[in-house]
């Protein structure tokens, strides 16, 4: 996906905005954190993103650093530098349509953070990982439900980060009609699918497929600074 | 945040998944530890064959492991607990540490310990420990479900205690003593303890923390609240029975508060390292604080313990905050040697006898202290010292400058002292007198008194000096020229300066009395020459030219003229008095006194005149000539220069009444120090002369009715008379007449010699002692500030960041705060430097020389300079002090409230506290 957005065809351009619009939260998060206020903070995103879109930005993307997370906050860091040529982009964007992002969505997202004494980079961080996990939680429901499955995986979904108290695989197995075993079984299948999935999306995200295991790393490295 | 949206896993409070509402952190951890991709079906599960043993049902699973309740058949028929490891271990080592225990944990034999029968592996591989089926509750909850009140709970600890004594006595260290493994079932109505998981901690080598609480990616498993700080230490191995003892401590803890020492929120927030760190070093809060800071929990501890949260909070004072305490020290060599010991103090306790533990010494907790606030005890320490050497440097200045002063004054005070004393010798009063005023009023002593009052006397010029004596005399009113009579019938008029005008023979008999008209251009005289007919004599005193003789049908001894100069009175020794209009020189009425007249003497307007003689003073009607008044008593009458006040004296007594003729009343007495011979109304000031027989000249203010000065005037003075512009005073004496200068005799009124002693500005003790007393207090207060800071309470700030977090603010003021605090202590450092040095250099301000006020602005600028200081440490704390210390200041400077200076101190201050509580409420919103 990083691949073919950078190959400057129409198909790439397609998977930038795709990934834009999955990842524009993080970008607004740290526009805000770094002191904007709501209304500017939003235009400033659309702007951002726009430029991004017309200059076919990922043509500019280091392909050595790698990782698309890493990129996009450089990219922004230095949009939000030359702030002054702000105005000028505005007129220069003005012909790209802009991206259908939900704001009140990402300023409740924002605001549901505790920021004290943490920095704009690391918050972007965490709320990069909070997006990526909220993608492939979707996902997974998405499969689920797609097979018929969907209150399995309501039921299941809390055995994802481990195991639970004593006896509740016998109370699911029971809510689920279905014997202890069999909701174990069902239990590893989800955790083992879900590790699957996450791998997959980073690995849309980052260059190297040797590198998705030190992305998760990072991303848990920056959830535990909370 | 509250602590519902933490998670229980691993205390993050990052949400992923929107309404999935699961943890990132744990979610992320998942993803990176993916499950086999085959399903565990190796794991037990009820129903399931391990060995000899069924199991029934899944009993618990923790990180560790799962607990199955199981059913043996052989060779007996039980109930079991079989505990079946999960995470990966090495069976046989497992087993083999296990065998090389299991001769002890077999040995131990206590009704309140579960056995563990046997160790084995199961047929996948994992190693699993049969133990006796507890079916009991965790003794927390057993005690809260049971309302257990404090003595039974602390009866019910003893059993535990005693049971990990009885293992410590075989040899075998639990290691994971908490309340999940200390089971509590009725046996009999009894409650029965007992202690499972024994010897299983050392056969799962449970090595360090790390391998105990995390797993690799950091995630918490176990349970840190229990662990001892050697557990906690990375890299010890050297774990004995006291890391039990500290178990212990933290269950009695939460047994007696309902809380363990430090909240597991906090804790499972706080990163890995923060935990082992909390855990090494952090003191656990006092049972009472902790219970304090439970905030609405309280009361439902204090329920389960079937009391309120008084008498809890008053049973866990004394004795058994000690005990536990003792339990809890950081340094196992200072907790209890033996869990026996600790049993020992408890049952001690229940027993109301006195017990072993007790408060830390004050030395051991310092100690601590410091070791945990080193930093922030150096730079406390720094201040103080500062505030201490300027102090002392600013009080030796002091010292010595007052040393240096007083040595100095002492020595001009000899040097003038002996200049003074050659000019009296040279009878040089004046310069002699300016000298003596310039010696400081400290120093002033008798020798400096014997000169002044020599120089008084000296001051006394010699106007004329005769051979022959003086019958009287009269000053003019203008000009200061002074008549004199005298036996021969000659009378002289002598200039100020003392030469001689004018000098011409005006009767053939003695002179009896003179006057000067007002304008002093006439003299009258009076003889008691019998030759030459009795007549006022009136001569122009520039060309010495008889201008008028008033016919007198008998002798005259005394004249004067009205004020107006309109009339001329006159006294004769038989008893009558004349009125002359002396323009028109006829007579205008006569009065019969009935004795001699000594004097008489016109009021000011003229409209009245009284007489002396034999005791006797008459006010009569001008120009009536009616009796208007009689005194008794009165040896000299006159009216003073305003016109309503007489004098009288009685004749030898030393009181001078000072009456209002017209009313009759008496205004003031005026008590001397001998007889008055002679008196003297000042003419222009509200001041009356009193001669004495013994030679003193006092000089009283008749506005108040106080002694002036005395001047020295001798023995013999015979009549006293004020210059016409009030300055001089004449005194005639027997061959001679003298000047006195009242003006220069008078000290200046700070000065007055005999009174400058009380109000005597010289530093005492007392003043210095008080000075250094400010400086004390400032510096205690400083201290104490600081002590607080350092003592900050974990309750206070619980209950302080509950307030704080509901204040509405904005995301602008935070930004505000952070550059306002590092705006606030640069500039704080800059003007506590030049406070110190103000105050090192002595340039204090010093408002005035009342000590008390000297002292509160003292003390306020002391505050001011440690408040900047401090607050560069501790904004809030700092800026308080400071503040305290403008208000202090102000207090006795309201000038310095607009001082550019003391105005950026007091801004800086509420700068301060504005930023840290803006930055403080930040704070109280992240906390958890």
């Amino acid at each position: 996906m990083i691949s073919a957005a950078g190959g400057g065809d129409n198909g790439s351009a397609q998977a930038m905005n795709d990934l834009c619009a999955a990842y524009w939260s993080p970008v607004y998060g740290f526009i805000r954190r770094k002191g904007h206020s709501r209304e500017e903070s939003e235009e400033l995103t659309q702007e951002f993103f726009a430029r991004m879109l017309e200059h076919g930005g990922l043509t500019a993307a280091d392909r050595q650093r790698g990782k698309f997370r890493s990129f996009l906050l450089a990219s922004v860091s230095n949009f939000l530098a030359n702030q002054w040529d702000r105005a000028t982009a505005r007129k220069r964007g003005s012909g790209v349509p802009t991206l259908p992002l939900d704001f009140p969505v990402g300023e409740e997202r924002f605001n549901r953070e505790p920021c004290n004494g943490v920095t704009p980079e690391t918050l972007f961080e965490r709320q990069w990982a909070l997006t990526l996990l909220g993608r492939v939680l979707d996902r997974l429901r998405d499969e689920h439900e797609r097979k018929g499955q969907g209150a399995l995986f309501a039921r299941m979904n809390g055995f994802l980060t481990g195991e639970q108290e004593r006896g509740s695989y016998e109370s699911m197995a029971l809510d689920l009609k279905m014997s202890e075993g069999a909701a174990r079984t069902a239990v590893h299948r989800l955790r083992h699918r879900y590790a699957e999935l996450v791998r997959e999306e980073i690995k849309a995200l980052v260059s190297d497929p040797n590198e998705v295991e030190g992305e998760i790393r990072c991303l848990l490295d920056a959830v535990g600074r909370a | 945040m509250n602590e519902a949206e933490l998670c229980p896993r691993c205390g993050s409070r990052l949400k992923a998944g929107g309404d999935l509402d699961l943890c990132a952190r744990c979610l992320l951890a998942a993803a990176l530890e993916p499950p086999a991709p085959h399903p565990p079906a190796d794991l037990p599960a009820a129903g399931q064959q391990i060995g000899a043993y069924r199991l029934v049902r899944l009993l618990g699973e923790g990180g560790m492991g799962m607990v199955f309740l199981a059913e043996q058949e052989e060779p007996i028929a039980r109930q079991v607990a079989l505990k079946v490891i999960k995470v990966g271990m090495d069976t046989h080592a497992v087993l083999a540490r296990f065998q090389s225990e299991q001769q002890a944990i077999a040995l131990m034999d206590h009704p309140n310990i579960a056995s563990v029968y046997e160790a084995g592996a199961t047929a996948e591989g994992r190693p699993f420990f049969v133990m006796e089926f507890v079916p009991g509750l965790p003794i927390t909850d057993y005690c809260d479900q049971r309302r257990l009140n404090t003595r039974q709970r602390l009866e019910l600890f003893l059993k535990v205690a005693n049971a990990v004594q009885h293992a410590h006595q075989k040899g075998i260290i639990h290691r994971d003593l908490k309340p999940s493994n200390i089971l509590v079932m009725d046996f009999d109505g009894e409650p029965v303890p007992k202690i499972i998981d024994f010897g299983l901690a050392r056969a799962t080598d449970k090595k360090t923390a790390e391998q105990t609480l995390f797993t690799e990616v950091g995630v918490l498993i176990g349970t840190p609240e229990y662990m001892s700080p050697e557990q906690a230490s990375l890299g010890v191995r050297d774990v004995d029975t006291r890391t039990d003892i500290y178990s212990l401590g933290v269950l009695l803890y939460e047994l007696l508060v309902g809380a363990v020492p430090f909240a597991s929120n906090d804790l499972r927030a706080a990163g890995y390292d923060e935990i082992l760190r909390i855990l090494r070093e952090d003191d656990p809060p006092r049972p009472v604080m902790r219970f304090d800071s439970l905030g609405d929990g309280a009361d439902q501890a204090a329920a389960c313990r079937a009391t309120d949260s008084r008498g809890l909070r008053r049973e866990l004072r004394g004795d058994l905050e000690w005990i536990t305490l003792k339990t809890l020290e950081k340094d196992r060599s200072r907790r209890y040697a033996t869990v026996a010991d600790l049993a020992v103090d408890i049952r001690r306790q229940l027993a109301g006898e006195p017990v072993a533990a007790a408060p830390p010494d004050p030395i051991y907790r310092l100690r601590k202290f410091a070791g945990r606030h080193a930093l922030q005890l150096a730079a406390a320490s720094t201040v103080f010292l500062a505030l201490l050497a300027s102090l002392a440097l600013s009080t030796a200045y002091y010292l010595r400058s007052e040393y240096e002063r007083e040595s100095s004054e002492r020595r001009h005070y000899t040097t003038y002292l002996g200049a003074a004393e050659e000019l009296l010798l040279q009878r040089q009063a004046a310069p002699a007198r300016e000298l003596l005023l310039a010696c400081a009023p400290a120093m002033r002593n008798w020798e400096w008194r014997h000169l002044w009052s020599q120089s008084e006397s000296g001051s006394a010029g010699l106007l004329r000096r005769v051979e022959e004596p003086i019958e009287t005399m009269a000053v003019a009113a203008r000009g200061g020229a002074v008549a004199l009579g005298f036996g021969t019938g000659i009378v002289e008029v002598v200039r100020p300066e003392g030469t001689v005008a004018q000098r011409w023979q005006a009767h053939q008999g003695a002179v009896r009395g003179l006057a000067f008209s007002p304008d002093g251009t006439q003299l009258a005289s009076v003889s008691g020459d019998p030759g030459g007919g009795p007549a006022v004599r009136v001569w122009e005193v520039s060309a010495s030219r008889l201008i008028a003789e008033l016919p007198a049908p008998f002798q005259v001894s005394s004249v004067a003229y009205s004020p107006g100069g309109r009339l001329i009175a006159a006294g004769s020794m038989d008893g009558d008095a004349i009125v002359w209009e002396a323009s028109g020189r006829t007579r205008l009425f006569t009065v019969r006194t009935g004795q001699p007249v000594d004097g008489v003497d016109f009021a000011q307007d003229g409209s009245a005149l009284v007489t002396t003689g034999r005791g006797l003073a008459q006010l009569w009607f001008v120009p009536s000539g009616k009796l208007r008044r009689l005194y008794r008593g009165a040896a000299v009458a006159t009216f003073s220069g305003g016109g309503v006040l007489a004098i009288t004296a009685a004749a030898g007594s030393t009181e001078a009444r000072i009456r209002h003729a017209r009313a009759d009343q008496i205004r003031g007495v005026l008590h001397t120090a001998s007889a008055i011979v002679s008196a003297a109304f000042c003419p222009r000031r509200s001041r009356v002369a009193l001669a004495t027989r013994t030679g003193g000249l006092e000089i009283w203010s008749t506005d108040y009715y106080e002694h002036l000065v005395t001047l020295h005037a001798g023995p013999g003075i015979r009549q006293l008379r004020f210059t016409g512009e009030g300055r001089m005073l004449v005194g005639l004496y027997e061959k001679e007449v003298r000047v006195w200068d009242t003006q220069a005799a008078m000290p200046p009124p700070e000065v007055r010699p005999g009174v400058e002693e009380g109000s005597s500005s010289a530093p005492s003790v007392w003043s210095i002692f008080r000075k250094m007393l400010a400086g004390g207090i400032a510096v205690l207060l400083a201290g104490g500030a600081l002590c607080a800071a350092l003592f900050r309470r974990r309750a206070w700030r619980a209950a302080i960041d509950n307030r704080l977090r509901r204040i509405p603010v904005t995301g602008a003021s935070l930004r505000a705060a952070r550059a306002g605090r590092w705006a606030a202590r640069m500039i704080g450092a800059l003007l506590a430097i030049f406070f110190v040095v103000m105050a090192i250099g002595e340039a204090m301000p010093r408002p005035s020389h009342d000590d008390i006020r000297y002292a509160i602005s003292f003390a306020g600028f002391w505050l001011m300079g440690a408040g900047l200081i401090l607050a560069c440490i501790w904004e809030a704390w700092g800026g308080l002090c400071a503040l305290a210390g403008y208000a202090l200041f102000v207090s006795v400077m309201p000038l310095a409230a607009v001082n550019p200076f003391f105005l950026t101190v007091a801004a800086l201050s509420i700068l301060h506290l504005a930023c840290w509580l803006r930055l403080r409420i930040e704070h109280a919103r992240g906390a958890p």
